[in-house]
């Protein structure tokens, strides 16, 4: 099927509704420059083990009046009431929004099902694996188990381990999150969703090494391949990697590296109003992406994320792409659990070159509970010159346990 | 009555050789541990005293001020582990004749030998310190590593991570000394 501006409207609101996970790379405020210690995956991400289990209750929600010091979480999940053993680990995520996006003078209004997961996973001595099976009536379509146009049984990572080393090291095998830049959850921000790895549904089958040390954590993926895609032209086979040093609790640089091949080229909805994707169904495609990436907690409430990718494209008979995508977000916590994050981000794709702010805030009012607006005003560039405006707000409610 | 006048003396200069030593800006004090993996904690403090009484230079941290970013985190420090009501301060004695002070405008660095008391137990340590001087402005950096079970502190864990007991220490400060 080609893309024409009739399906303009679908494209924005799939760009800007996708569903999202959780991944706080903000975190780096509690002195958190390594993710393993809460999270199943080393790299950060979804299914939390029970020390992070713990600290989703003392240091993400609102207190309501509760002194800091005199939390008494529980390892157990729905509010203690069903206690786990310490090597098993559960989850579940479920995140509606409504959605209003203005564009070209219209605005159009949807409520969304962005995430409904079940997760599990188990973290015993050195085996751990991890798995999600979900329901998504509309997107998420590269993480689907069923193969249907809607209404589908998703798995966002489904995989195994084992970790040696005094939990340094990790050989991982299965579907698992793409290690590149920042893990965080704006998955439609272009950083992740130019270079296709965000967190909702472009991770990847394949194996991964992990080193996971002290002022340092490094991932390499080898791909081979997105075995939820029908058609195996379609596949990218390559790798991805990072590493990330950590300068004192406070403050982290990393690089990161993608080079995927596939006999044909995906379509992209990066920039919604780019008519014709000239990479799509082009045979022989090359697809780069290298850049940097830091978090800093600059003091008391505040932490910046930053990431700049140079991505590059190449396929047989059509020419070679160079651009790039920048993000830099400001994540202010006013209060425990009250969040005002202001983003600005930049992408230059097919020689078209795209600006947008956001405002968000955030607020975990209650334990497990989350509420979000953000406000993105996005000018995408257009063939031929200039500039489309979209204005878009986004609220969610999201549970996560 | 020349004796008695030098002892006189002697007594009225007391309290200013012991204020020989005197902190300047803002000091801090720091530990450094370590879990599994990636793991690590990081604990400061701003509160540190300088006893100097001319042949033994004393660095007093004051523990309850030690915070670790997490408040019920610092609160598990400072009642399970330090327990900071009955041992409320870290000591750290070095004898003078150990340090070797640089020429001023010169940076000096070495090893001292001397004894950190903290839990209520005292243990001999060694001291790695780089001292910048200017003038009589002396800063001070001071690294010991320790092992929180020789001091008798049980090794942290919580909800399955476990904080290794082998720890660094740092104290920055600037003094002036005379």
């Amino acid at each position: 099927m080609r893309l024409g501006p009739g399906h303009l409207p679908l494209l924005v609101l799939l760009l800007l509704s996708a569903g999202r996970a959780e991944a706080y790379p903000w975190m780096i405020q509690h002195g958190y420059v390594n993710c393993s210690g809460c999270h199943v995956d080393p790299s950060g991400w979804g299914l939390l083990t029970e020390y992070g289990r713990g600290q989703d209750q003392i240091v993400i929600p609102t207190l309501w009046g509760k002194s800091p010091d005199n939390i008494e979480p529980t390892t157990g999940i729905a509010f203690g009431a069903v206690p786990l053993p310490s090597w098993l680990n559960v989850g579940i995520s479920l995140r509606g929004a409504v959605l209003s996006t203005t564009t070209q003078g219209t605005t159009s209004w949807r409520d969304i099902l962005m995430i409904a997961d079940l997760r599990a996973g188990i973290t015993a001595g050195p085996f751990l694996a991890s798995v999600t099976i979900g329901y998504n009536p509309t997107g998420a379509t590269l993480a689907a188990l069923t193969n249907q146009a809607r209404d589908n049984i998703v798995s966002r990572e489904h995989w195994l381990g084992v970790r040696l080393d005094d939990n340094k090291v990790y050989l991982l095998g299965g579907r698992m999150n793409l290690p590149f830049g920042l893990r965080n959850v704006e998955h439609t921000a272009f950083v992740r969703s130019a270079t296709r790895t965000d967190t909702n549904s472009a991770q990847q089958y394949g194996g991964q090494f992990v080193w996971d040390g002290p002022g340092l954590r490094a991932a390499i993926m080898g791909i081979a391949g997105n075995f939820l895609i029908r058609d195996p032209s379609y596949r990218e086979v390559g790798y991805s990697a990072l590493l990330e040093g950590a300068f004192g609790n406070d403050f982290t640089l990393g690089v990161s590296s993608l080079v995927t091949h596939a006999d044909l080229g995906m379509t992209s909805i990066a920039n919604p109003f780019l008519p014709v994707n000239r990479f799509f169904n082009a045979s022989d495609d090359w697809r780069q992406a290298h850049g940097l990436f830091s978090r800093w907690h600059i003091g008391g409430p505040w932490v910046l994320l930053a990431e700049a990718d140079l991505m590059v494209q190449t396929a047989s008979n059509v020419p070679k792409d160079i651009g790039g995508a920048g993000f830099v977000q400001a994540d202010w916590e006013a209060i425990q659990g009250l969040h005002f994050i202001f983003t600005a981000e930049g992408l230059r794709q097919s020689e078209l070159n795209s600006y947008g702010g956001w405002f968000s805030v955030s607020w975990f009012f209650f334990q497990y509970c989350e509420a979000r607006i953000d406000t993105v005003f996005t000018e995408f560039g257009v063939p031929g010159g200039g500039h489309e405006p979209v204005f878009s707000v986004l609220g969610q409610l999201h549970f996560s346990m | 009555m020349n004796r008695r006048f030098r002892f006189v003396a002697l007594l009225l200069a007391l309290p200013f050789l012991a204020a020989a030593t005197q902190v300047t800006g803002e000091p801090t004090a720091a530990f450094r541990g370590r879990g599994p993996g990636g793991f690590s904690l990081e604990g400061k403090t701003h509160q540190i005293r300088i006893d100097d009484d001319g042949t033994r230079l004393r660095v007093v941290v004051p523990l309850a001020g030690l915070q670790t970013g997490i408040a019920l985190r610092d609160r598990h420090m400072r009642e399970k582990y330090l327990e900071v009501e009955k041992y409320p301060d870290a000591v750290l004695e070095l004898p003078w004749s150990a340090v070797k002070l640089p020429a001023d405008g010169q940076t000096g660095e070495g090893t001292a030998p001397g004894k950190m008391t903290i839990h209520g137990q005292t243990r001999d340590v060694q001291v790695k310190y780089r001292i910048t001087r200017t003038g009589n402005r002396y800063q001070v950096i001071g690294n010991v590593p320790l092992k929180l079970t020789d001091y008798g502190i049980e090794q942290p864990s919580y909800f399955g991570v476990s904080v290794q007991p082998d720890i660094e220490t740092t104290a920055t400060f600037t003094a002036e000394h005379t």
